[in-house]
């Protein structure tokens, strides 16, 4: 299995041990990762209510460079996945549109083909690596450690469009389990956690945040663990705010999920990526080791 | 009992440097300038190799920091003329030439420039421009004074009854000024050869065969033209420029037989420059060895060939001819690396002439007590281990006046940096 | 906040913005604006009249903000900021608009559209005006000492002129002897004598000066702090030591190219050498008398050059040989600059062996001659000894094959007879480059500083300051930054210590005033700044980011990812971006 890997903008600035992680398990479990040169940014989803081609275009730059290194995309952000996926399905169907954005990417001299397909790190863990594997490799079992998880809107919205994938909110649960964890159900586990309202509507994406947290809180999780990285950070930083402005205390410790995957499959954190996380994972650390 | 001053003699950008160094280090400094204005040969040029700064533009501000500096007092329109003592003690006589106007009256508004009568060729565009007999030498000199040239001077008062601030005073007399310095830092600059002995080509003779010099003034914001190339017979814009290198330098028979070393690194920025400023036209370097060392300037000759088009043509033309009805100009040269014999007709052909030393170097050099090499520049105590250093301890050099070295403005720069050196080491020994 | 009384001043730039720009109608549109009291053109804004006339008219007027209109901020704004303050104004309450190198220079063929842009620019930079504030410049200690990184020529020079001073040096040499490259040459041109006629007294100069420590067989292991501040960690061995600095001078010198194994048979013939070894060979009599020495020039050296010229000037047969043989070429291995000091190197070689061995062959392939300055007298010295200078194509080398009783045979075109000449030598000289180390991409990372595009170091700007880093405080001399011959490197060294003593001698310096301003109250200490700031100013102490103002350079990047919006740039607040933003978007 070997994918080209799609970083994105978030993870390689601010959450460097999302993308340590992924690189040190992914290949333990027989996926190679080739890196690709030249990407930009995805075309967040939301972009095509402002400029649609724009979107179209900027995304299908990214996927061109994918078909010219004739491999698949895995990509660690849940938008940048969906947005990649979907402008990728749009333009292999309408040959109107795909003629359109051609004749932009003709400038960079580039064309679109459409002999890529698209896949979000849980893809791949799930179909090509397979759980029976990911359980063979599990070195340090998570011992009933109860884990929430937040799968992150981009991997499961809209229904329609992922229905295909046979994705829904319970495919990080199945990866709990099969690591030896006892994944935990919350009040609003399907609510968005708040994330795209930052900067627009701080009081809303805060108390957003603050429902998921009091929630956890509720189920008396040991820790929640993300997908999207966006969700990490109203969880992760999140805490620090709300405990600022709300004067709400929570301490519950966020992971993403490879980070969860790495620790049960025998690896360590090391010491910058352990000073990532402002809420310490530390307890979770000692517990696994 | 050691002066914590010193005496720098030239204000180009060598002195500028050194002066601000050495002020900026706690020595009280006096630049002496011959000339009305500091700024020197950096002032008269258009644009930089290879960066392609506007020159006057990164100048302006060291100029304009030199004069407003509190440790430096600026001597322009001066000239030494005595120099006594030793390192640490040094007695200076300068000569301050009456401008025959009032410093601290003038506020160079230029109305006394636009009453007079006398138009001469300035020596600013190197004699392409005019100016008047009381007159700025160019426009962001430092410091703002007018200066009347008594030698064409007609003595007919206009200048002096319409100056609104009553600073002309044609009876101004020179004044002696003494100085105790502990050290002096020469910095005299260079001049430009004029190859009129050069016949076959016609210098002096042909109106479009002109020095790079002059060509920097051509294409110059600044110059007599706007930055336009209007070449000089009829002010037409040329479309094939020709360059000869090596004009007067590397010769046995006319001129120096050193190689001046920026030459071949201008006459790829001014070919640039030429394709910049007309897409459609054409430009040929004729060169021996294209001496396009230094940072970033073998790049920058290569981008010249690739992307602008420069011609570079490995040869020394025998002869220029001019066309008498339309001054166009015919150069014969033998290509030597195709070995044939050809002709070009050009429409403006650039003489790239050798940098000598000043006409007065060997006579200040007398005066400061310190040896000339047979071309007249500075000799070096040790050219290898102390090679800014001169014969006389407390007296230092920089810039071409110590001969072509590398030849360019970072060289000028770095050099005045090491004679401030050198001189701090003497002025602060031991005290930090 | 005082009411803003904004002085706007037009400058025609002689034509250069006159030219394009209607700057009078700029002026008249700039007395519409609200809070400008005045506004006025000039010729030139940056000439004494035009400084004056700021000045008198604040006076006049009782301006209290100054809007120039005029070109770059980078040449000139230092210029107006320190004119306001005679003028009696904090030097922050200035705002340049640039309409030359942003308008007129790039508009110049649209007068009516860069007049309206110059208004636009002009609108803009008054609204920002109207809230800037003053500011203060937070002023830094400097230690008078200095650490000078290489102990060569260049390094020994700058550390005796710093100590000469009466600074401080501590000179750090990774080897266990000084002396560096210099140590390894036998003669030095043009006046060929001994290299250790210059560096020996140099070495003796700098080990007995007493204000100079000398740390052989040591590295740096750390570097960390700011312009006269810097905590460096040396190695020694199996310890450390600390020094606390104000400057440091980069000295760490050049490798020579070796051309990888293969290349022009090196590696593989024993007697093809570079010029270095050829060198090192004749100085420690390691030569017999030869019957010809070929050298080879800009070996390495002037890659990606096309400096063929017009094929079809050529005689047809050899015209498409030549091209085969230029398509059929690999990518070079190399440098693409020109390495200044080979042509002499050779030159001075050649010479020394025709000295010896008058009967000797000695050939030179050259593709140009760079005998700059008087250095044209030793390559006459050359040619009149015998020495013959063959003129090759660059982009062919000339192929080499081994020959008969250890001789080696190079064939090369000889441009200037127009013929393929054979040659059978007894030694090959590659003239190879002086190239960057790998370690200085290690040193420079220590030091933040950058390397310029041909892997030496950069300095802050080519011309007007050679010897300067980018960083404050750090200084460069010799080989550090690019090819240098010996007087050259001693030039450089002593400009260095120049520049680093002005720093030391005046003991304090003013750091800028743009820096970040945490917000306590606002700052949650999630330590998102510390993580990104590309300068280590942000330290979370306490839960709460402090900021450390002579590190900061104001880029910004912290305040534009607080989640909190607790971090604001003096100087350039959000309120006076905002009404820049709005001010364009209006008309």
């Amino acid at each position: 299995m070997k994918y080209a890997l799609y970083l994105g903008c978030l993870i390689p600035a601010r959450e460097l041990s999302y993308e340590l992680a992924t690189r040190k398990t992914m290949p333990a479990l027989g996926v190679e990762l080739v890196d690709m040169d030249g990407t930009s940014c995805c075309g967040p989803f939301a972009i095509q209510s402002l400029d649609y081609t724009g979107w179209l275009a900027l995304a299908a730059r990214n996927l061109c460079i994918a078909e010219k290194m004739g491999l698949d995309i895995m990509a660690l952000c849940n938008d940048c996945y969906e947005s990649l996926m979907m402008v990728n399905e749009t333009l292999k169907r309408d040959k109107q549109t795909r003629d359109n954005v051609n004749e932009i990417l003709s400038v960079a001299n580039k064309e679109f083909k459409g002999t890529v397909n698209v896949k979000h790190t849980m893809d791949v863990l799930c179909e090509d690596v397979g759980l029976d594997k990911i359980r063979s490799k599990v070195t340090k079992p998570l011992n009933g450690l109860r884990v929430a998880t937040q799968v992150g809107c981009h991997l499961v919205r809209p229904k329609m469009l992922h229905a295909g994938v046979g994705r829904g909110f319970e495919v990080l649960d199945d990866l709990v389990r099969t690591l030896g964890g006892e994944p935990v159900d919350y009040d609003d586990k399907e609510i968005c956690c708040g994330g795209p309202l930052r900067d627009i509507d701080d009081h809303l994406s805060r108390s957003l945040a603050n429902r998921k947290l009091s929630a956890l809180k509720r189920a008396n999780v040991d820790c929640v663990v993300t997908a999207c990285p966006f969700c990490y950070i109203q969880f992760d930083l999140g805490q620090l705010e709300i405990k600022s402005l709300l004067k709400e205390e929570y301490d519950i410790p966020v992971l993403h999920f490879v980070e969860l995957l790495s620790l049960a499959m025998g690896f360590k954190l090391e010491g910058p990526q352990l000073r990532e996380h402002r809420v310490t994972i530390d307890r979770i650390v000692r517990k696994l080791a | 009992m050691v002066e914590k001053s010193a005496l720098v003699i030239g204000g180009g950008i060598a002195g500028i440097q050194a002066s601000l160094d050495l002020a900026n280090r706690g020595v009280k400094t006096y630049l002496v300038e011959k000339s009305p204005s500091i700024g020197g040969r950096m002032a008269q040029l258009d644009k930089t190799f290879p960066t392609m700064d506007c020159s006057i533009c990164i100048l302006a501000p060291k100029m304009i920091e030199c004069f407003r500096h509190p440790n430096i007092e600026l001597l322009t329109y001066s000239e030494v003329k005595e120099v006594h003592g030793s390192a640490g003690d040094f007695t200076v006589k300068v000569l301050k030439k009456p401008r025959y106007v009032q410093a601290d009256k003038c506020v160079g508004c230029g109305t006394c420039a636009d009453h007079c009568p006398v138009e001469l060729p300035n020596e600013f565009d190197s004699g392409m421009g005019i100016r008047k007999a009381i007159y700025l030498p160019f426009a962001q000199a430092v410091p703002r004074i007018y200066t009347v040239d008594k030698d064409h001077c007609l003595d007919c008062g206009l200048c002096q009854s319409v100056c609104n601030a009553k600073a002309v005073d044609l009876e101004q007399q020179p004044v002696e000024l003494e100085l105790h310095v502990g050290g002096i830092v020469v910095a005299t600059g260079f001049d430009i050869y004029e190859p009129f002995r050069i016949t076959s080509y016609g210098y002096g003779k042909y109106k479009n065969v002109i020095t790079a010099m002059q060509l920097e003034r051509l294409l110059s914001a600044s110059g007599p033209t706007g930055g336009r190339i209007m070449r000089p017979s009829d002010g037409r814009i040329p479309r094939t420029v020709a360059f000869l290198q090596c004009v007067g330098s590397r010769d046995q028979r006319f001129g120096y037989p050193y190689c001046s070393s920026i030459c071949c690194k201008y006459a790829v920025k001014d070919a640039v420059l030429i394709k910049e400023h007309r897409a459609d036209s054409e430009a040929y370097i004729f060169y021996i060895d294209l001496r396009v060392f230094g940072k970033g300037f073998q790049e920058f000759a290569n981008r010249a060939k690739k992307e602008f088009g420069v011609k570079f043509i490995r040869s020394s033309p025998g002869e220029i001819r001019e066309d008498p009805e339309t001054k166009d100009l015919t150069l014969w040269y033998e290509d030597t690396l195709t070995r044939t014999v050809n002709s070009l007709k050009a429409d403006l052909v650039v003489l790239c002439t050798a940098l000598m030393p000043r006409s007065d170097s060997v006579e200040l050099a007398k005066i400061l007590g310190i040896e000339t090499d047979r071309y007249g520049f500075l000799v070096p105590s040790n050219s290898l281990a102390e090679p800014v250093d001169t014969q006389v301890p407390g007296i230092v050099g920089c810039g071409y006046c110590l001969g072509p070295r590398t030849g360019d403005i970072p060289d000028s720069v770095t050099q005045a940096g090491a004679a401030a050196a050198r001189l701090s080491e003497i002025l602060m020994a031991g005290s930090g | 906040m005082e009411e803003a009384r904004i002085g706007v001043y037009v400058c025609h730039c002689g034509v250069n913005i006159g030219g394009v720009v209607k700057v009078p109608e700029v002026v008249e549109y700039a007395k519409t604006l609200p809070n400008v009291e005045w506004a006025e053109a000039n010729l030139y804004t940056c000439s004494e009249a035009g400084l004056s006339s700021i000045k008198d008219s604040i006076k006049k007027n009782g301006l209290n903000r100054v809007v120039v209109a005029s070109c770059t901020p980078r040449t000139h704004e230092p210029l107006f900021r320190s004119t306001c303050e005679e003028a009696g104004l904090n030097k922050y309450l200035f705002e340049m608009a640039n309409i030359r190198e942003q308008c007129s220079w790039v508009h110049s063929h649209e007068p009516e559209e860069a007049t309206r842009k110059a208004m636009d620019t002009v609108r803009m930079a008054v609204a920002r005006a109207r809230w800037l504030e003053p500011q203060d410049e937070p002023e830094i200690d400097v230690a008078d000492s200095a650490m000078v990184i290489g102990g060569g020529i260049a390094g020994l020079t700058a550390a005796v002129s710093m100590a000469n001073q009466g600074f401080r040096v501590h000179l750090v040499e990774k080897e266990p002897q000084l002396g560096g490259m210099t140590r390894r040459l036998g003669k030095i041109y043009p006046t060929l004598q001994d290299s250790s006629e210059i560096i020996d007294p140099l070495m003796k100069a700098a080990t007995s000066n007493k204000n100079v420590q000398v740390y052989t067989s040591a590295t740096l292991k750390d570097v960390s702090g700011y312009v006269g501040n810097f905590k460096v960690t040396l190695k020694k061995g199996t310890e450390d030591a600390n020094l606390d600095v104000g400057t440091i001078v980069i000295a760490s010198g050049a490798l020579n190219y070796e051309p990888p194994k293969g290349s022009f048979q090196y590696g593989v013939l024993d007697k093809v050498v570079t010029q270095l070894q050829l060198e090192r060979l004749l100085t420690e009599g390691k030569l017999t008398e030869p019957e010809r020495v070929l050298m080879i020039q800009c070996v390495g050296a002037r890659t990606g050059e096309v400096w063929t010229y017009e094929l079809s000037d050529m005689k047809q047969s050899f015209a498409a040989r030549l091209l085969s043989k230029i398509l059929g070429a690999k990518k070079e291995e190399g440098w693409p600059y020109c390495s200044k000091i080979c042509c002499m190197n050779a030159i001075k070689n050649a010479i020394r062996i025709k000295e010896l061995w008058p009967k000797a062959h000695v050939d030179i392939l050259f593709s140009d001659v760079r005998t700059y300055k008087e250095y044209e007298d030793f390559y006459r010295k050359a040619r009149t000894l015998g020495v013959k200078f063959i003129r090759y194509v660059r982009e062919i080398p000339p192929e080499i094959t081994e020959a008969p009783d250890k001789k080696v045979k190079v064939t090369a075109y000889d441009t200037l007879a127009g013929v393929e000449t054979e040659f059978l030598c007894d030694w090959v000289a590659l003239s190879t480059p002086l190239c960057p180390s790998k370690e200085d991409v290690m040193l420079a990372r220590m030091l933040k500083v950058p390397l310029g595009p041909d892997g030496f170091f950069m300095e802050a700007h080519p011309k007007l300051r050679p010897v300067d880093c980018q960083s404050d405080g750090i200084f460069l001399a010799g080989t550090a930054s690019g090819p240098k011959d010996i007087p050259e490197s001693i030039i450089s060294a002593k400009a260095a210590a120049a520049r680093a003593s002005i720093l030391m001698g005046n003991k304090r310096l003013k750091a800028e005033a743009l820096t970040a301003d945490v917000n306590p109250d606002l700052c949650i200490g999630c330590g998102l700044c510390e993580e990104l700031c590309p300068y280590g100013a942000h330290k979370i102490e306490s839960g709460k980011s402090k900021t450390i103002a002579a590190v900061c350079r104001g880029c910004g990047v912290c305040a534009a990812d607080c989640p909190r919006h607790a971090i604001s740039m003096r100087h350039y607040s959000d309120h006076q971006i905002l009404a820049q933003v709005e001010a364009m978007m209006a008309q």
